[in-house]
């Protein structure tokens, strides 16, 4: 776990100095989650702010040694949450019932591509701010799973306990959260020309 | 049949068990009794929803081992969860992980440098 560079054996009195030890390491993830959940700088900013100040108020509750990235993406989930409901709207969230199955697999095979061929045909010309577009157009209830669980690299149990729902929920949104990102990506493969190409690879 | 997607329970196919025979290395009346006594799951559509679970490792030993063993029998789902598994590895791999710029870090940090210790824990 994170070792804080302060004397005082203590979080429980953390001041200041003490807390921005402990926090200072993690603001990369902080920034990166904020930017997906925001899409734009200032608006993460503002998230970041709100995020760190009730944690900072809320330190002593936090136990050391205890998972602090999940701990401090719960208090961010919270804030974002308790955000909407101040200015009474929400983004787009997901329904189940209006998020059509797509299956790259699926897609693959009608295109008549082989499916071991995709990685090197069509996958590897997708750039990467395509990748992080993809992410974006995603539902925010699926976006953020995707995050944790792919960009950073989370639990399904930790996955649980940051955004507060049970383990079931986690999963279900992951599976049409990637359903819906291969959908993306496989639309800007199209759009791009990637798999005209890739189609003509195949019949040279 | 095989192709990983089918969407409703169908009856099990004689294809399939003697597909999943030929690949398992035992005969069609084994299978036939490994179905009966859940020992081997013939449902792709049932087996394919833990594709994610699976892939990430969240499966617990059980369900793992269902999951192994339909793959096994099974070549269609074999490719789709290779395929899934791949498109996964992808996006873990070239998704950007931008840092905090320098300038963000210290704006976010200073209203706590120095600043004392909260009297008592809030919501």
């Amino acid at each position: 776990m994170s070792t804080s560079t302060s004397d005082a054996p203590s979080v429980a009195l953390a001041d200041g100095d003490a807390f921005t030890a402990e926090v200072a390491p993690h603001l990369h993830l902080l920034f990166r989650t904020a930017m997906r959940l925001t899409h734009e700088e200032q608006a993460a900013e503002d998230l970041l702010q709100d995020t760190l100040e009730r944690a900072f108020l809320n330190f002593s509750r936090y136990e050391p040694g205890t998972n602090i990235r999940a701990w401090l993406l719960r208090i961010m989930s919270n804030v974002r949450i308790s955000g909407f409901r101040r200015v009474a709207r929400r983004p787009q969230t997901s329904s189940l019932d209006t998020v059509e199955d797509f299956s790259m697999y699926r897609a693959v095979k009608v295109e008549g591509i082989a499916p071991l061929d995709v990685e090197s045909v069509v996958l590897n010309r997708i750039g990467e701010e395509s990748i992080l577009a993809a992410i974006d157009a995603l539902p925010e209830d699926f976006r953020m799973v995707v995050v944790l669980a792919d960009v950073e690299g989370f639990s399904y149990k930790d996955m649980a306990a940051i955004l507060e729902v049970p383990i079931g929920t986690v999963t279900s949104r992951l599976f049409r959260g990637r359903k819906q990102l291969q959908r993306t990506l496989w639309d800007h493969a199209r759009d791009a020309g990637i798999l005209a190409s890739a189609q003509k690879t195949r019949s040279a | 049949m095989s192709d990983g997607v089918t969407k409703e329970r169908p009856p099990i196919s004689r294809a399939w068990v003697s597909g999943a025979a030929s690949r398992l290395g035992v005969t069609e009346g084994t299978v036939r009794r490994w179905i009966r006594t859940g020992k081997l799951n013939p449902s792709c559509s049932e087996v394919y929803g833990m594709v994610f679970p699976y892939l990430d490792r969240e499966l617990g030993p059980e369900e793992r081992t269902e999951v192994e063993r339909h793959i096994a029998a099974c070549p269609g789902c074999e490719e789709h969860f290779g395929f899934d598994g791949m498109v996964l590895r992808f996006v873990r791999q070239r998704a950007p992980r931008a840092l905090c710029p320098p300038n963000l870090q210290d704006r976010l940090l200073a209203p706590f440098k120095g600043r004392a210790a909260p009297d008592s824990a809030v919501e």
